[in-house]
Parts: structure tokens; C-alpha cells; sequence
């Protein structure tokens, strides 16, 4: 991280309201496309301006071995969860499946005709539990243990919903192949 | 042909979803509001440091100026009459109290009476000496004349006072040993 931003987070940790306010000019529109897989705009806005305000008051904890980025990233995405929990989305499944086999939980190969655009209308219909976890391991990249401190599940929960997800995501692909193969 | 999807969503990715336009003032707004409790608390202690500052400094300065008045006439740069008319206040007021205070102790009528007279006379020389002053003014000769009659007045007040007291003293003591 280069030397004037260091400098900018140390402003902001002695309450410089300026260099609060660069940090979100140069965050706000990343953090905004994060917060929108999540929820609407309007309270995508709010959860990533009290992420901001958050992240502000505790700057103290952040330490420069991550990068400013990515950990307020996970600052917005908790803030996202919160926000869905808040209307009522339970992210406990009550009644587990039998996973089949290790292999195909980490089977992610889907016809190459497919385009991200379509994985990601689909994604959006998935039922919001597991629609969660694919997007924070799809798109956010966590695994199942940050995944599961996020949201507050056991790691086997989190394996399941995403297993689940994967295999809706595939049924509703299904046309989508067959568009392509005609 | 099959893809791993996951790499699909390796590279960032554009989706350009624009912030409503009044995101920037709204979040300003929000900051500001988040803040003002502790702000608050540090500006008033801040402004309770500089008031107990400010009214030292004033007290500081004030008795400064007291005591130089007092002490030197010269240091102070206002005309002399009026650093002489600070010092014959102050000294007529003391005088003044003194004179109470004496007419309180004494019990002998005679007393207070020769010395209202000495003072009367003392007063007279003021006067005498006033008048000269205002027909020479700067005439350190008779600022300190003016400033010795003052002290000798003061110091009549104060002898008799301690005398008064001694006599008393012994008194008590006298009758005690009865």
C-alpha cells in the first residue's frame, strides 16, 4: 500500500474528518458494487456509509498486513448480512442433506457457453440463504471458515447451503445450455 | 466444452452500479453527526482549560498592576497625578479604616479627640501641599511630602492602635492577678 495512503488512514485514526472523507471518495464506489450483490441500492448506500462510519471507529484494529481494501470489504459484507438478517433470513438450515462425495462438492465446471452475465441473473433467484453463500465464495472469494465466522453458521452448513445453491444454479442453467446447443 | 465458473469470477469484475447523487453530502452528514459527542466533550474541556487560563492570566496581570502601583509610580506609563491619585485613595481608605478601628478601641473620649485634632492638622498641611502641587505639578518634592503627610497620618492611627492594645493587655493581665 503506497506511502500517502498509510498516511490518509493514520489522519483518519486522529479524527481528521478530511481524510475520512478521501478515504470515501476512493472507496465508496468499490465498496457500492460489493454492498448491491446484497441488497438494493438504497440500503446498499446506507450499509456502506455505516460501514464506513464503522470502519472509522475502529480503525484501531486494522493492521497494515491486510490490505485497506479488503478489510473493508469484509466490514461491508457484514454489514450486508446484518441488514438481511434484519429482514428476517435465516442462514440455519434445520434439516441437513446427505452430501454425495467430496468431489462434487468442488465440481464448479459448467458448459463454457454460459456467460458470467447469465451465472449471475440466476445467482440473483436463487432463495437468498443460499444465494449468500455462492456469492461470498464465488464472487467474494472466501472460503467455507470465513464464510461461516460471517455469517455466524457451523462450516458444515456453509458446505451444504453452497452445495444446494450450486445445484439449483445448475437445473436453471439447464435452458441456457440448450440455447446455446441449438 | 466445460469451464471451471469459479475463474469466471477471478478477475474483478464491471458492473457499474452508480451511487445516487447526493451519496457524497448524505455520508458528510452522517460523519458529522457520529462524531459531535466525543467532539463536544473535548471542546469543552478544551474551553473550560482556556477560560481557567484566561481568568488566571487576568488575576495575574491584575495584581501585578496593584502591587506596581503601589510599589513604583515610575513603571507605568499614565500621567503622574493620576498613578498619585490611585496611591492617595488607597491610603485615605486605609487611613479611614484605621481611624474606625481606633475610635472603636479607644474608650477615652479625650484621646480620640486630640488625636482627630492631630489628624485635622495633618489634613490642613494635605490640603496646603495639594494646592502647591497644582500650581506645580510634577514636582516630585511634593508628591513625596504629600505621600509622607499620608504615612504619618497612618502611622499616628497604627501607634496608638498598638499602645491601646499593650495597656489593655496589661490591664487583663492586672486584673487577672486580682
Amino acid at each position: 500500500m503506497s506511502n500517502t495512503h498509510s498516511i490518509l488512514i493514520e489522519r483518519c485514526r486522529k479524527g481528521d474528518e478530511k481524510a475520512m472523507m478521501r478515504i470515501y471518495d476512493l472507496y465508496c464506489q468499490g465498496m457500492f458494487q460489493v454492498a448491491c450483490r446484497y441488497l438494493n441500492d438504497e440500503d446498499a448506500k446506507d450499509a456502506i456509509q455505516d460501514s464506513f462510519l464503522k470502519a472509522f471507529t475502529k480503525l484501531e484494529f486494522y493492521t497494515e498486513q491486510f490490505s485497506f481494501g479488503s478489510w473493508l470489504k469484509r466490514i461491508v459484507i457484514n454489514q450486508c448480512i446484518d441488514a438481511l438478517k434484519k429482514n428476517k433470513v435465516e442462514f440455519i438450515e434445520s434439516s441437513q442433506v446427505q452430501l454425495t462425495t467430496l468431489t462434487d462438492l468442488d465440481d464448479w465446471m459448467f458448459e463454457s457457453s454460459i456467460t458470467k452475465a447469465q451465472i449471475i441473473e440466476v445467482i440473483d433467484q436463487l432463495p437468498l440463504k443460499f444465494q449468500v453463500v455462492v456469492k461470498l465464495y464465488l464472487i467474494e472469494g472466501f472460503d467455507h471458515e470465513e464464510i461461516a465466522s460471517i455469517l455466524n453458521i457451523p462450516v458444515k452448513t456453509s458446505r451444504t447451503h453452497l452445495f444446494r445453491g450450486k445445484k439449483i444454479l445448475r437445473e436453471q442453467l439447464k435452458p441456457f445450455y440448450d440455447e446455446a446447443r441449438y | 466444452m466445460k469451464q471451471d465458473i469459479r475463474d469466471l469470477f477471478k478477475d474483478s469484475h464491471i458492473e457499474r452500479k452508480e451511487l445516487p447523487d447526493q451519496h457524497r453530502e448524505e455520508f458528510y452528514q452522517k460523519l458529522k453527526a457520529s462524531r459531535p459527542r466525543r467532539q463536544s466533550k473535548l471542546n469543552s474541556r478544551y474551553l473550560w482549560k482556556v477560560a481557567i487560563i484566561i481568568i488566571l492570566f487576568v488575576a495575574f496581570t491584575l495584581t501585578i498592576f496593584k502591587t506596581s502601583d503601589r510599589i513604583s509610580n515610575q513603571v507605568v506609563e499614565t500621567p503622574i497625578e493620576m498613578q498619585f491619585e490611585v496611591i492617595e485613595k488607597q491610603y485615605l481608605a486605609y487611613i479611614d479604616r484605621e481611624w474606625a478601628s481606633f475610635v472603636s478601641m479607644a474608650d477615652d473620649d479625650r484621646l480620640v479627640k486630640r488625636y482627630e485634632s492631630k489628624l485635622e492638622n495633618l489634613s490642613q498641611d494635605y490640603l496646603q501641599l495639594n494646592q502647591q502641587l497644582k500650581e506645580d505639578p510634577n514636582n516630585i518634592l511634593l508628591i513625596e511630602a504629600l505621600v509622607e503627610n499620608l504615612k504619618s497620618r497612618l502611622s499616628l492611627l497604627k501607634d496608638i492602635q498598638k499602645h491601646i492594645h499593650i495597656i489593655n493587655q496589661n490591664n487583663e493581665q492586672n486584673e487577672n492577678n486580682f
